[in-house]
């Protein structure tokens, strides 16, 4: 077992253990507060993981991730505010619980969940992985051009809102992402003379002002200070046999849909979540229940998003295609670090895929650790006025972004984006899609014209690649659905 | 294919779809959404008073401004709370920044 000889030993030295523990800690921290989703904490720490070593630096960036997952509980079951998106399901069944006075078991269960959910997703990332990475050894240019266009397809089509409004983000992330030199002519493309812009600009600054900066103006004063939420001590956790008895088999249930969301480019946890709350309203025949304080309520949803967040590490290690906004924001840690992620990676950089995989059973045992017995420490965070939180974060955004180049440009950027994300959020365009045709952007126009120059400039000599034919088929499908959907929408 | 093939493909599927979002939203009974006015205002100001500040007068002040300017966003306001939260962050950056990871910052120009 590669896990057992190559991964633990990695993922066991001193540093890795103390950046492990640092990113679960920091994704608890942040998954708990309202107003700081995971991703915005990905990115703010991504400047200092330039400075890691790269295995390090994704152990840190993941545990963050899937730290958040966690945390973001808390809120939701306290406040009825989800502490990040993929929790907002959770407040239907884990308020009415805390009203009832048991707060203490919701968050309990919570826990348990999110680790059987992360624990269940691991597994499959291990046996997955490897095979997925074989099957894709066969790829060659024209593959890469059609599964990075179905990617970005589905970013826009299976995503929240609106299809068209995503699909156009899609565009607009895919057009911000070509700013710079063309590698293959050399010639300047949206530069506008400007110097700074030559190379184009890091995911970083995009991720920094559509999220952070949109979320901190989002949330200025309607993020309420809470004075009271309740006491937690560990006695009043422990849930009741029964409870235990009624959440096994949705718990089984939220991990499917998690593992099978999760690595399908542009889903994630969110929709994950909430497709498992409606899956187990429909596997009951007493469903008024839920919404009223159903423990099944909170437990599939909190296994779904912990299952799709490990599993949305499958297509981004082993094709460089990233499941979610999020994994495209490490997507470009791993770039800016020289790894270029693949097929190969396994074999290549064994020490990193597996170091990061072992990295996940060490994290989530921090994590139940933190959110079981430490749980009076988070809910004493949710005090923390959002007055005081609000400048920090600025400050940490402006600092992050200056230290990279030490360039007040980058920080000019990352307030036009700011600015420019708050409206098209008010018009309901979501940032997340844009992420994903940032990164994905680029590597479809190199794929594309690699591909055409093998088969000389002859597009539809593309559809005899069996895989490559698969792939575009299914994106035509996908496409035809979204205009279809966007139609009957309008009417 | 040239350099100018894909941001063609690009802009003509964004004007494409531009036209579609824009004839779906004239059809459609539209809502005004609330704006979160002083924030964004405020936000927009401290950050670009960072940006200003940072390279022409150091990272003390720049930290300083980005968290006063900012503060006025918010409808309850604590100005001792605030000056002292706004002094140990920008100490504690320029510490962290120009001491520890030795990175070309100044503190103050002129000064440290």
């Amino acid at each position: 077992m590669d896990l057992f000889t190559i991964g633990f030993p990695v993922a066991l030295t001193l540093i890795n253990v103390a950046y492990c523990f640092l990113g679960v800690f920091l994704g608890t921290f942040v998954g708990v507060l309202p107003g700081i989703s995971g991703l915005t904490a990905v990115a703010l720490l991504l400047p200092l993981s330039y400075h890691l070593d790269p295995t390090t630096a994704i152990i840190m960036l993941g545990g963050l991730y899937y730290g958040a997952e966690y945390g973001g509980s808390t809120a939701s079951i306290l406040l009825n505010l989800p502490g990040t998106a993929s929790n907002a399901v959770t407040c239907l069944d884990g308020y009415p619980m805390a009203r009832q006075g048991r707060a203490g078991p919701a968050l309990f269960i919570t826990s348990v969940a999110s680790f059987i959910g992360a624990a269940i997703g691991t597994v499959l990332v291990m046996f997955l992985a490897p095979l997925l990475a074989k099957f894709a050894l066969s790829f060659h240019s024209a593959e890469y051009f059609s599964a990075m266009l179905l990617g970005l397809v589905a970013a826009g089509t299976v995503g929240q809102g609106r299809r068209i409004k995503s699909v156009a983000m899609v565009v607009l992330g895919m057009t911000l992402g070509m700013i710079g030199i063309d590698t293959n002519t050399g010639v300047f493309r949206y530069t506008y003379g400007i110097a700074n812009l030559y190379d184009g600009f890091p995911i970083v600054i995009l991720a920094m002002g559509f999220f952070g900066v949109t979320e901190v103006i989002n949330s200025i004063n309607r993020i309420k200070f809470v004075a009271e939420v309740g006491d937690v001590s560990l006695r009043s956790l422990m849930p009741t046999a029964e409870d235990f008895r009624r959440i096994t088999k949705p718990m089984m249930r939220g991990a499917a849909v998690g593992s099978f969301f999760g690595p399908l480019p542009g889903t994630g946890p969110t929709i994950a979540s909430f497709i498992a709350y409606a899956v187990e309203k429909k596997c009951h025949k007493d469903e008024d229940r839920f919404g009223k304080g159903a423990v099944e309520g909170i437990a599939a949803p909190e296994t779904a998003n912990n299952a799709a967040v490990q599993t949305s590490f499958i297509p981004t290690l082993t094709l460089g295609i990233p499941g979610s906004a999020t994994m495209a924001v490490m997507l470009g840690a791993l770039l800016v670090h020289g790894i270029q992620p693949g097929p190969k990676l396994i074999v290549e950089q064994p020490e990193l895929f597996w170091g990061v995989i072992a990295s996940f059973w060490i994290g989530n045992i921090f994590l139940l650790i933190l959110n079981i017995p430490f749980i009076g420490l988070w809910v004493r965070i949710l005090k923390i006025p959002y007055k005081f939180l609000y400048p920090c974060i600025l400050c940490m955004i402006c600092i992050g972004v200056y230290s990279l180049n030490n360039s007040a440009f980058d920080v000019g950027m990352v307030i036009i984006f700011g600015v420019f994300g708050y409206l098209l959020k008010l018009m309901d365009f979501e940032p997340a899609p844009m992420l994903i045709g940032f990164i994905l952007g680029p590597m479809v126009e190199q794929n594309f014209r690699r591909s055409m120059v093998i088969t000389h400039g002859d597009f539809w000599a593309l559809f005899e690649r069996p895989i490559t034919a698969t792939f575009l088929i299914l994106t035509l499908v996908l496409l035809v659905w979204m205009i279809y959907g966007s139609l009957r929408e309008s009417r | 294919m040239g350099g100018g093939y894909y941001p063609m493909i690009l802009g003509a599927t964004s004007i494409v779809l531009g036209i579609f979002i824009g004839v779906m939203g004239w059809r459609e009974k539209g809502r005004i959404p609330s704006f979160n006015l002083l924030p964004l205002v405020a936000v927009f100001a401290g950050l670009s008073s960072f940006v200003l500040l940072i390279d022409r007068v150091g990272i003390i002040p720049a930290v300083c401004a980005l968290i006063l300017v900012g503060s006025l966003a918010g409808h309850e306001k604590n100005w001792t709370s605030t000056v002292l939260l706004a002094f140990v962050f920008s100490i504690l950056s320029w510490l962290i920044f120009s001491i520890i990871l030795e990175l070309p910052v100044v503190g103050v120009r002129g000064l440290i």
